[in-house]
């Protein structure tokens, strides 16, 4: 999310959802992990350090109109302590998206939003829980991923809302290392996200909130098992502000301590910084 | 303004509500009710069906903090378990969390004398629910495997 043209609007970095023509958008966050979930939804406080920083590019751009593309390129640092603790860097899941916008915003309606309908794939370019032996350089989901998702959004005087609808199938995977030799099966995996800002002149404040799922994992091989859901949700804060010559800069906090249902998964409170500039049409 | 709506939608969509518990404190180690006979226990909890072999599982250094942790184990057959016996296939150790489908870091399973074992470099990536699969394994192939299951 970030502060949109004129002080208002909402955006996600890899989709234009304003009047731009293009957007580039680097930013930097750090996270680290609070709590362990199980998956019989026993809390577990995390007592050693897991803590990681992204540094992300992404970028996207309109072509024929009402089409665009986009692409996200993230660069992670992980440092964990214990007994085969340190720091490893390199390269996270890489992702490209391709957008149409379904529902134009051309008459102004005063309860009509803006739809943009998106196909994304997500490839496996860091390295993931299923290849690392440590843990420590494990960067990624692992899977092919093809989601399909809309966003919609609108923007009143002073207000501004968003809502985010996104389903995705991850794909097999064969591994073949010294503990297993099989096939790794995930499934379908959802997220949901609403959001909502207020606008005063070019700084916006806003908060969004965000539910994600995804399928059990089954592993089939020399191990064999069933996994479980995974169900997380995540509440965050932001401030936007819309510099001169298109340039805007954010500031979020995001929590996955508050909200939801979790379970099977860690929960992380992380603080991002972003920059970005845009292009008008 | 803003954190008026930040509070509605809070309210309107549920606050998480955590469960912090000690995972480790698990029913099987409350004592039992007075009026409720204890089950008789299993001759072996870890069987290898295919060797009929029974593994006896201990932790000899548990994996904490910087620690890495060292398992004890003693093989034998069902009907002699004070006569502690050799699988005659490999021995391997894998630390196994079935709800995320992954492992953790390799071990190392070295022989101490006729029938007991140590799997060395136990580490475990994440806490969580995890298995321990001890594994008799003929060059890659798995023959026969038992699990302990254990919250880190």
């Amino acid at each position: 999310m970030s502060a949109a043209c004129c002080g208002g609007g909402f955006a996600i970095p890899s989709l234009i959802t304003g009047d731009d023509k293009a957007q580039l958008t680097t930013s930097y966050s750090y996270s680290k992990i609070h709590t362990d979930v199980f998956s019989n939804g026993i809390w577990q406080r995390r007592n050693s350090t897991d803590a990681s920083t992204v540094y992300k590019i992404e970028g996207a751009h309109i072509f024929a109109d009402r089409y665009q593309a986009g692409f996200s390129l993230p660069i992670q640092t992980r440092n964990l302590d214990g007994a085969q603790g340190g720091s490893s860097t390199g390269l996270g899941d890489v992702s490209g998206q391709l957008g149409y916008e379904y529902l134009p915003d051309w008459n102004y309606s005063p309860w009509r939003p803006r739809g943009i309908g998106f196909i994304s794939l997500t490839l496996p370019t860091g390295k993931s829980i299923y290849e690392s032996t440590t843990g420590l350089d494990s960067r990624g989901r692992g899977f092919f991923a093809l989601g399909i998702g809309t966003t919609l959004t609108k923007k009143w005087t002073s207000w501004d809302a968003n809502a985010n609808f996104e389903i995705h199938k991850s794909f097999d995977k064969v591994v073949s290392n010294s503990q297993n030799v099989g096939n790794i099966m995930p499934g379908f995996g959802n997220t949901i996200s609403v959001g909502a800002g207020y606008n005063i002149g070019d700084l916006r404040l806003g908060t969004n909130l965000a539910w994600f799922n995804e399928d059990a994992i089954d592993v089939e091989g020399t191990i064999s098992s069933k996994g479980s859901e995974q169900r997380y949700a995540a509440a965050s804060a932001t401030a936007n502000y819309l510099f001169k010559d298109n340039w805007a800069g954010s500031i979020s906090y995001t929590d996955q301590t508050v909200l939801g249902d979790p379970t099977n998964t860690t929960l992380s409170q992380s603080v991002q910084i972003s920059i970005q500039k845009r292009w008008l049409r | 303004m803003i954190r008026t709506l930040f509070f509605i939608t809070l309210f309107v969509f549920g606050c998480a509500k955590p469960n912090y518990q000690d995972p480790k404190a698990s029913p099987n180690n409350n004592p039992p009710t007075p009026d409720v006979k204890p089950p008789k226990p299993p001759v072996c909890e870890l069987f290898f069906t295919q060797k009929r072999l029974c593994v006896d599982f201990n932790w000899k250094q548990k994996n904490e903090g910087e620690q890495l942790g060292i398992i004890e184990l003693k093989f034998y057959a069902q009907e002699t378990p004070q006569t502690y016996v050799d699988p005659d296939l490999n021995i391997a150790v894998v630390l196994w969390m079935p709800s995320m489908g992954h492992g953790s870091t390799p071990t190392e399973v070295v022989k101490i004398k006729t029938g007991e074992y140590e799997a060395r470099e136990v580490y475990f990536i994440m806490p969580g629910e995890w298995e321990i699969r001890i594994q008799l394994k003929k060059d890659k192939e798995v023959v026969d495997q038992v699990a302990k299951a254990i919250t880190h």
